[in-house]
């Protein structure tokens, strides 16, 4: 089976990996770099801190996945396996107001009613596990000690390469313009006038795969949008935080990579992002700047190395899309929309994505998720 | 290009992050080999190289010879666009508190 994956960030990577493990030749192709789009650009978190059961569970098995596959690259030698996955990083949500403890008590509710570990913690014990915290700043918080954190690029570029040790074609700088039925297979044209014939095609591209479904005839756009996201490096640090700090409110995320440098970011700012800009914003730089000095005081010392912008895509019911599309049956599958969890669900998820466009199965744990309740009739 | 440093050192290419000529073209092997592409994005991120503290003011160039030697000893064609990675704020670096303004977390 010939299947062609649109979009190089994690879903297209592993996606692509899976499939070639199940015997298909697969070609990716990505627009520009692989983990130009939303991938590339958050914190790299694997966490269970998710807002719904279902992918509260894709999350605590995504974990166990990302094990499995870091030991079975490192045994093919894929140099990015290493950085698999980075450090243990108990996850810890925080309410800075007495509105944001009532919602976040709900929400923990939702984690441990998933399957994960969590703990209540009042602002003393927070100090634990976030370094400089003032605990003045801190209503309320919740801790899943159990998440971990990544470079989403390792992981990404790992799944590509084997994907490639598998006999996968990958192409980066190949941009998708036509989609069409060309006799029993499909055509699948890109701006270089290049032409890729397959049995199915999985548009896995984020934010830009509203576009091409357009194309296809199937309309997302009043389901998924895109929103402006973005994020920020400082100046390295010794390794003192190990932990993952999320304010919800904000859609915020702190942490320190093995690199040493802080990254904050700010995974929706709230405001629709139709072109897809990913310019640094200085509403970005102050918001995140001015939570995390909130937080943690000192760190109005830190300096920041680099600023840049991002999207992530938006469904309207905070749920994936993944199944075949409704126009191109049996022809155009979806996997996009993850908003911000791409990388915490989609270990797990991309396998099912990948037995149901190889053996025409159906996994109940994708049916929350299907493209019906998202297209406009 | 450089053949080695001086008096037996490696030669040091990108001081702010420590990485030597043999780490820069191991760099690009493992991106053409394991990845099948050549772009300056996906090259400094496997390298590192421009990801210190002067965000590539010392290395940029030597990054992009590396770039641009390898790909013309693969035969790959040269977009002169294709060796720039994309330039960020701020100009150099700023400390976080001269952004804090809580009138942005405002409901």
């Amino acid at each position: 089976m010939r299947v062609v994956v649109v979009g190089g960030g994690i879903v297209g990577a592993l996606t692509a990996y899976y499939l070639t493990e199940r015997g298909a030749k697969v070609t990716l192709l990505e627009k520009r770099y692989f983990t130009y789009g939303s991938t590339g650009r958050s914190t790299g978190s694997f966490t269970a801190q998710q807002h719904h059961p279902v992918l509260v569970r894709a999350a605590l098995r995504s974990i166990e996945r990302v094990k499995e596959l870091k030991k079975r690259f490192i045994e093919q030698r894929i140099p990015f396996a290493y950085r698999f996955m980075d450090d243990e990083s108990p996850h810890v949500a925080i309410a800075m107001s007495d509105g944001d403890a009532e919602r976040l008590e709900k929400e923990a509710l939702i984690w441990s009613s998933g399957g994960a570990e969590v703990l209540r913690a009042d602002p003393e014990k927070v100090t634990e596990y976030v370094p400089f915290l003032d605990p003045e700043a801190v209503r309320a918080a919740f801790i899943t000690p159990k998440d971990y954190k990544a470079m989403p690029q390792p992981i990404t570029w790992a799944s590509i390469a084997a994907a490639r040790l598998n006999g996968a074609e990958t192409r980066t700088y190949e941009e998708v313009t036509k989609i069409e039925r060309e006799d029993d297979a499909i055509a699948v044209r890109t701006s270089s006038g290049r032409k890729y014939v397959a049995d199915a095609v999985v548009l896995a591209a984020g934010a830009a795969t509203p576009k091409l479904a357009s194309g296809v005839g199937d309309k997302f756009n009043d389901f998924v949008k895109p929103h402006y996201a973005g994020g920020l490096v400082t100046e390295p640090f010794r390794y003192v935080m190990k932990a993952t700090v999320r304010v919800m409110r904000f859609s915020y995320r702190f942490t320190q990579t093995v690199r040493r440098e802080f990254v904050a970011t700010i995974d929706d700012m709230g405001e629709e992002n139709q072109s897809l800009d990913v310019s640094d914003s200085l509403k970005f730089i102050e918001k995140a700047s001015t939570i995390t000095v909130k937080l943690m005081p000192v760190m109005r010392a830190v300096n920041i190395l680099r600023v840049w912008g991002a999207y992530v895509d938006v469904t309207a019911d905070r749920l994936p899309i993944i199944g075949w599309s409704l126009n191109a049956e049996d022809a155009v599958y979806y996997a996009f929309g993850f908003n911000d969890y791409g990388l915490s669900t989609s270990p797990y998820l991309a396998e099912l994505i990948a037995d149901e466009v190889s053996k025409g199965v159906r996994h109940p744990d994708l049916e929350s998720f299907r493209p019906a309740r998202a297209l406009k009739q | 290009m450089s053949e080695g440093g001086s008096r037996g050192h490696p030669a040091i290419v990108c001081r702010c992050m420590d990485i030597t000529e043999e780490e820069m073209l191991m760099a690009f092997k493992v991106m053409v080999r394991f990845l099948g592409t050549a772009d300056p994005d996906t090259y400094r991120r496997i390298s590192s190289a421009t990801t210190g503290y002067c965000q590539g003011r010392g290395c940029l160039q030597h990054m992009q010879r590396y770039l641009a030697r390898g790909m013309r000893e693969l035969g790959i064609s040269l977009d002169m666009d294709r060796l720039v990675p994309k330039k960020r704020p701020p100009l150099q670096p700023v400390p976080m508190g001269l952004f804090y303004n809580p009138e942005v977390l405002e409901e």
